[in-house]
């Protein structure tokens, strides 16, 4: 059994344990299991972390395939993996076929020579990607929707102004006061059938 | 677009569509009932003469309760009623036509297309359009081409617009004359008086003058086109009658937006005594500022007159008014010569007898201008024209009225009409200007625009209040005219026996008390508009009658009296474009109106946008005031009011130095309320009536007098005061304090005279439209329920329902989470 190593809460030096203070654990059929294994599928994608299907840039990344340990304590939204160093360099994103779940992954920690730990965190918009696309909700913002006459209050505005002058087509009044006037008198009677 | 491809051999213009009418109905009598012939109304005038050329008769037509009525046609000897054309048409009626011939009217066909064939002095293209969403005036459009012999002679036109009720009920009526009355029309004829607002110099034109429609942008293109026939003096001295000036093609392009119009008349005459004239005018007319530019050559004898330099500024667009011009016509009749836009640089006097062009040609953007109406009364031609570099479609049979080949190749044109061309010329009514938003004015997606539903809210067609009734009478004067009444009233006579003529017979006949004399006269005000937009006013011949009305003051020239004591004065319209295509156009966007003698207000952008604002005036002329009433027409067609203001527009003049005295503190008044309405624009009614009361209790009762008659003057005598009174526009429901007040007095005058919008909008950093980019990271608002699936890039809802997620609740929390910040699908 490799010795266990860990960061002490007061400090940032490695401590190694001692080799009954943290049990092994597997998971065989769900269940955490000591001393079991599993695979673990790494890669390293490219996508936003809120796109809701990463599964299409998880196809197109190269994949390893690594036998894993898991450390706890642990769970299937967040594990802990026990990899070889040699194994467990550059990737970002992995796939647990047991678990059937996506994980992002923290950088690798150092255990000991041999091995270092990696956390995971469960990648739960493509997990349910398929389920989350049957779910409904009021969408208030959408790149393909749009509703013009709701006020958008993310347009930023600027402090100058478009004016637009515009005359109306005609005018009942002068056009050159010495003729187009009228001197209108009032009297009073003044009919005359 | 017009350009050197404008008439291609398969060119064809869209026939109208048919008229149903009764093609057998047999009118004899002079008068002419609607219901006999059409299920359609139509309108005629006419022409005749009784001794070519020694005279010819102005038509003498009128409409009353929609029976035309033709005056003593069988009255005159020798008249030979030629064809008469009849249209009307409007943006979405349907033309109809008939035709005397000779004997009696008869319809003459249904179909536009056989009136191309026949009648290619008049042709009349469905470009015009009123309000095609809310139609309520129909515009008649007529012609006349008298002939002698199969020749035509002479050529009259006009229109009426009448409401589409009264147009379906037959229940209208108008006339042709000039001579005061309805002026609900034009003329192009012979012998009429020439509108001021269109001088056209030759005093034989009639002008034309179009008229306004209520609420809408009507206007009228049109060339008329007339053998005009006018006294002469030969090289002997002696006096000649009935010289044959020749024919005039009459183009006027509006665009209604701009205020914009122009005429172009290009003609040239022979006098048939061996002497060649070259005549050309051109004209160029702004609703709002008169004529702004005009040419005219008159009796240029050879050679030619070189008239490019006169048109370098009309070729380039650089009128003073910095009006664009689009379309030249040019005419040249069977015997002498045109002239004709070249296409670079110049217009071109061409002298090629008996040749004739139709000359169009384009400057400044097409896409600009929308509506056009056009009657191309004649092309009279034998020749072809080719000067190896432009087309003239020149050749005309005059039998079947077809241009008969291209005078640059020979090639057929397969006899394309005049109309076909002028309607290719004219081209399909794209891009309105004067109704367009803005680009890239989009749509709003699932959001909607304004929505207007229920009934239209109209105000009354017109104020026909007061009319004729012995209390007191309004007489409309011109300068010479005031010159004598001022002459009567402090006795600087320039004729002392007529005066002492009149007075004395006003004394012996106990007509009125000479000691009051001044008694009798009410008010005297100056209105800034012509007479002939005050729709009541009338003839009233010579005489001037005061008091019990039996002794005339006579005056040298034809008098007017204005009927009613308040009128409809149209100010015109215009459309207030969308911008953005979003909520910009109405958040942080304000609209100011002002109109001239009331001000300025502020309008809600919610109530305007993408309609069309209307105002028309009520005047008051017993007191001087007036109250505009602006309405608006929305997108979907509901019309109603939006906004009523009150001003002053009556300037006094003072009869009397009480008068005087009165009238200048009344202005002093006004001139303090106007500094307080700068001073707290937000000033309420109940304020201003508060302030009222403040100057009475302070003894002010001047000013207190002064704000209580807001609108009106403080007229002489009680008739008046009556009328004031009653037109506190102060007091009007639904008045809108003005920001700025729209002046007193003479003072006023100096103010813009056309109303107009101002729209201040924001301007915001994603420009007019928003970018991918906004969309891709930020997204478009929307409230809408929708699943998830749906949906296409950057999205955010408000709530989700997870129900069907089968995580942890941890899991859900977190998805939950994340469709409310935002993720991409």
């Amino acid at each position: 059994m490799q010795p266990i190593w860990q960061k002490t809460a007061s400090s940032s030096r490695w401590v190694r344990l001692p080799d009954n203070s943290m049990p092994r654990l597997t998971i065989r059929r769900g269940v955490l299991q000591r001393g079991d294994n599993m695979n673990v599928i790494l890669c390293t994608i490219t996508a936003d972390p809120k796109i809701l299907d990463k599964r299409p840039y998880y196809a197109a990344a190269n994949h390893v395939t690594f036998s894993c340990h898991l450390q706890a304590p642990c769970s299937m939204i967040a594990p802990n993996l026990i990899l070889s160093i040699d194994a467990a360099q550059g990737y970002n994103y992995a796939y647990i076929p047991r678990w059937g779940r996506y994980y992002f992954l923290n950088p690798p920690e150092i255990i000991d020579g041999n091995r270092c730990s990696i956390t995971g965190t469960c990648d739960v918009l493509t997990s349910n990607a398929d389920a989350i696309r049957n779910l409904t909700g009021y969408v208030t913002r959408s790149e393909s929707y749009k509703n013009a006459y709701l006020p958008d209050g993310n347009y930023a505005r600027q402090s100058t102004r478009l004016c637009e002058t515009l005359p109306f087509n005609r005018t009942p009044f002068v056009a050159n006061y010495a003729t187009d006037i009228v001197y209108l008198l009032t009297v009073m009677g003044g009919a005359h059938a | 677009m017009i350009n050197a491809d404008l008439f291609p051999a398969s060119a064809q213009f869209p026939l109208m569509p048919d008229i149903v009418c009764d093609a057998t109905a047999d009118i004899t009598s002079n008068t002419l009932d609607m219901d006999e012939t059409f299920t359609d109304a139509y309108w005629l005038g006419w022409i005749y003469y009784d001794d070519l050329p020694s005279a010819y008769h102005v038509s003498r037509w009128s409409v009353s309760d929609g029976r035309l009525v033709l005056d003593d046609i069988t009255a005159q000897e020798n008249v030979d009623i030629g064809y008469g054309y009849c249209a009307a048409i409007s943006g979405n009626t349907y033309p109809a036509v008939i035709k005397h011939n000779g004997a009696q009217w008869v319809v003459w066909d249904r179909q536009w297309a056989t009136v191309e064939t026949q009648s290619n002095r008049l042709r009349l293209l469905n470009r015009f359009d009123i309000n095609q969403t809310a139609v309520t005036d129909i515009i008649c459009i007529f012609a006349f081409d008298i002939k002698q012999n199969g020749i035509s002679q002479s050529y009259t036109m006009g229109f009426l617009i009448v409401p589409v009720d009264d147009f379906l009920s037959g229940t209208f009526s108008g006339s042709c004359s000039t001579a005061g009355g309805n002026l609900t029309h034009f003329a192009i004829r012979s012998g009429g008086s020439v509108p001021s607002a269109i001088p056209v110099s030759q005093e034989n034109i009639t002008g034309i003058t179009s008229t306004t429609v209520d609420g809408y942008d009507v206007d009228i293109i049109c060339c008329g086109i007339e053998t005009v026939i006018a006294p002469w003096v030969d090289t002997d001295g002696a006096a000649q009658a009935g010289m044959i000036y020749g024919v005039k093609p009459m183009v006027r392009l509006q665009a209604s937006d701009r205020d914009v119009s122009l005429i172009l008349c290009s003609y040239n005459h022979a006098d048939g005594f061996g002497y060649q004239y070259y005549c050309g005018q051109g004209l160029a007319y702004n609703p709002a500022a008169g004529v702004v530019w005009a040419w005219e050559q008159n009796n240029i004898a050879q050679p030619k007159p070189d008239i490019s330099g006169d048109n370098a500024d009309l070729i380039a667009g650089a009128f003073t008014g910095g009006f664009d011009i689009d379309t030249v016509r040019a005419f040249c009749s069977d015997r002498n010569y045109g002239m004709y836009y070249d296409g670079s640089s110049s217009f071109v006097v061409q002298a090629t007898g008996n040749s004739a062009r139709a000359i169009i040609r384009r400057i400044g953007d097409y896409d600009d201008y929308r509506r056009m109406v056009s009657l191309y009364p004649r092309l009279s031609v034998s020749n072809t024209y080719d000067n190896g570099a432009n087309k003239y479609y020149a050749a005309v049979d005059t039998a079947t009225n077809q241009f008969l080949c291209d005078v640059v190749t020979g090639n057929d044109i397969t006899r394309l009409t005049v109309w076909q061309i002028i309607g290719q010329a004219i081209g399909a009514d794209t891009a309105p200007y004067d109704n367009a938003d803005k680009p890239p004015y989009t749509p709003g997606g699932d959001g909607t625009d304004n929505t207007n539903t229920g009934s239209d809210i109209l105000l009354p067609t017109s104020l026909g209040v007061g009319g004729t009734n012995g209390f007191i009478t309004q007489y409309a004067l011109n300068a010479a005219q005031m010159q004598k009444i001022g002459e009567l009233l402090w006795l600087s006579f320039t004729n002392p026996d007529y005066y002492k003529n009149f007075l004395f017979t006003l004394a012996t006949t106990g007509t009125i008390n000479l000691s009051n004399l001044l008694d009798y006269f009410v008010s005297l005000r100056v209105y800034p508009m012509p007479l002939i937009n005050i729709p009541s006013y009338v003839a009233a011949g010579q005489d001037m009658y005061i008091g019990a009305g039996i002794v005339p003051l006579h005056f040298d020239s034809p008098l007017h009296t204005i009927n009613n004591y308040a009128d409809y004065v149209d100010a015109g319209s215009v459309y207030v474009p969308r911008y953005y295509g979003d909520f910009r156009d109405y958040d942080n966007t304000s609209i100011m109106l002002f109109l001239p003698y009331c001000g300025t207000v502020q309008l809600n952008p919610t109530d305007v946008i993408g309609g069309t604002l209307a105002a028309r005036y009520a005047v008051d002329f017993a007191s001087g005031g007036v109250t505009a009433y602006v309405t608006v027409t929305t997108s979907d067609g509901r019309t109603y009011p939006i906004a009523t203001m009150a001003g002053s527009i009556g300037a006094d003049i003072p009869l009397t130095a009480t008068n005087a005295t009165q009238i200048a503190a009344r202005l002093a008044g006004d001139a303090l309320h106007v500094a307080g309405m700068f001073g707290n624009a937000v000033e309420t009614q109940m304020q201003r009536k508060m302030g009222i009361a403040v100057n009475a209790a302070s003894g002010n009762m001047a000013g207190a007098l002064t704000g209580a008659v807001d609108v009106a003057t403080a007229p002489i005598h009680t008739a008046g005061d009556v009328v004031s009174n009653a037109l506190d526009a102060v007091s009007a429901p639904g008045t809108k304090m003005p920001m700025l007040s729209g002046g007193r007095g003479f003072g006023s005058f100096g103010q813009p005279q056309t109303a107009y919008i101002q729209i201040r909008r924001e301007l915001y950093a994603q420009g007019q439209a928003a970018p991918a980019a906004y969309r891709h990271t930020y997204g478009n608002a929307v409230s809408k329920p929708v699943t998830v699936g749906s949906c296409t890039g950057f999205t955010r809802f408000d709530n989700v329902d997870t129900t069907g997620l089968n995580c942890t609740a941890a899991e859900r929390d977190q998805i939950t989470a994340l469709l409310q910040s935002g993720v991409y699908v």
